[in-house]
């Protein structure tokens, strides 16, 4: 489990959000800061809750194992979700980098 | 990398159960086997307590004994329908771990792909 | 067997009806035993099916046995016959055997049938969510 949640972890320090809160710095636009802010509150509570759905996995993932699991259905279906959680937030922060990238490559 | 306590647990589990559908294998065999003894595989209570002791999953070792049901008139102690269910069980449950791995590895690999 | 608790449940039913069918058959092979009147008759057994202790499923909870008086049947020529002539025979009825037999199949099959099922639901469970 260690190792996915610290990429995911190491990831949104690295991307998301100083990146985008720093485009909304360089437009001066009080308006679009405060929208910044709030997609900021936004990615880090669903990487919260990425995170969330990967250690219930993992949980689960121990139940399988020693087979005090109740209903093989709560196991897929969280490891689903945290599949598909990580999907979302490695599609996240590829636009969020393209998006940047795109700005830097703008005519000062 | 794979030695968390999921991974390691299931990895203990997959072994286990593996263990266990060749036992079932052997005692099917010798239904007929005068004087055999059916053949048990335990993992789970050592896996459990493992986990909640916080020891290493990965020390835990499939135990094999002997079954100590009645014998039957051959003196073979084999069960057939228990030993069907059994092998059904256990191949369900083999899936279910081997797909739990699979989970694993795949969130592994997304992340090194990073798409 | 807790992940798959449904083949659990119904692999305890299996095992309460097969032992009745062996019941059933070693009634049927016993039913024409012959014994000396001084002798019990050879006497039926009857398996007694309950809930489980533990809420999932059944259990066999005992053998009940029918009669050891049997009934006296007059058979002069039998070797094992008394002075009077008579000689105990067991108190089977063959027709109740066959019914509890096919009762016994039946509800046997039955619980098969919900293993079948199970495993179909839970292969389904296993499956969820993959591309």
């Amino acid at each position: 489990m260690t190792s996915p949640i610290s990429a995911i972890s190491g990831l949104a320090a690295a991307t998301g959000i100083t990146g985008v809160s720093g485009v909304g710095e360089t437009t001066g636009t009080p308006a679009t800061g405060g929208v910044n802010s709030d997609f900021a509150a936004m990615l880090s509570r669903g990487l919260e809750s990425v995170q969330a759905a990967q250690t219930k996995s993992a949980d689960l993932a121990v139940q399988v194992a020693d087979g005090t699991l109740a209903d093989p259905a709560q196991y897929t279906m969280a490891a689903t979700e945290a599949a598909l959680g990580l999907q979302l937030t490695m599609a996240i922060r590829n636009k969020a980098v393209e998006a940047f990238q795109e700005i830097m490559r703008m005519p000062a | 990398m794979f030695d968390d306590v999921s991974t390691s647990s299931l990895k203990v589990s997959v072994a286990g159960l593996a263990a266990r559908q060749t036992a079932i294998a052997d005692n099917i065999a010798n239904i007929e086997t005068p004087g055999y003894q059916a053949r048990k595989v335990k993992f789970e209570e050592a896996l459990s307590s493992a986990v909640a002791h916080g020891r290493a999953p990965a020390t835990v070792q499939p135990n094999v004994h002997n079954s100590l049901e009645p014998t039957r008139l051959n003196g073979s102690n084999v069960n057939l329908d228990q030993e069907t269910l059994s092998h059904i069980d256990t191949t369900m449950r083999y899936q279910l771990s081997i797909r739990a791995l699979d989970g694993k590895y795949s969130l592994i690999r997304d992340a090194i792909k990073g798409a | 067997m807790s992940i798959f608790n449904a083949i659990g449940v119904a692999s305890t039913g299996v095992t309460v009806y097969r032992k009745w069918l062996d019941a059933v058959s070693d009634n049927i092979a016993n039913i024409d035993n012959v014994a000396r009147t001084s002798e019990n008759a050879f006497q039926a057994r009857y398996v007694v099916a309950q809930e489980a202790q533990d809420g999932n499923g059944a259990q066999v909870g005992g053998i009940a046995y029918g009669s050891a008086e049997g009934r006296l049947s007059f058979e002069p020529d039998n070797p094992l016959a008394d002075t009077e002539g008579y000689v105990r025979r067991p108190d089977i009825d063959l027709g109740s055997q066959m019914a509890q037999m096919i009762m016994a199949q039946r509800a046997y099959q039955a619980n098969l049938s919900v293993v079948d099922r199970a495993r179909d639901s839970y292969t389904a469970a296993i499956h969820l969510g993959k591309a």
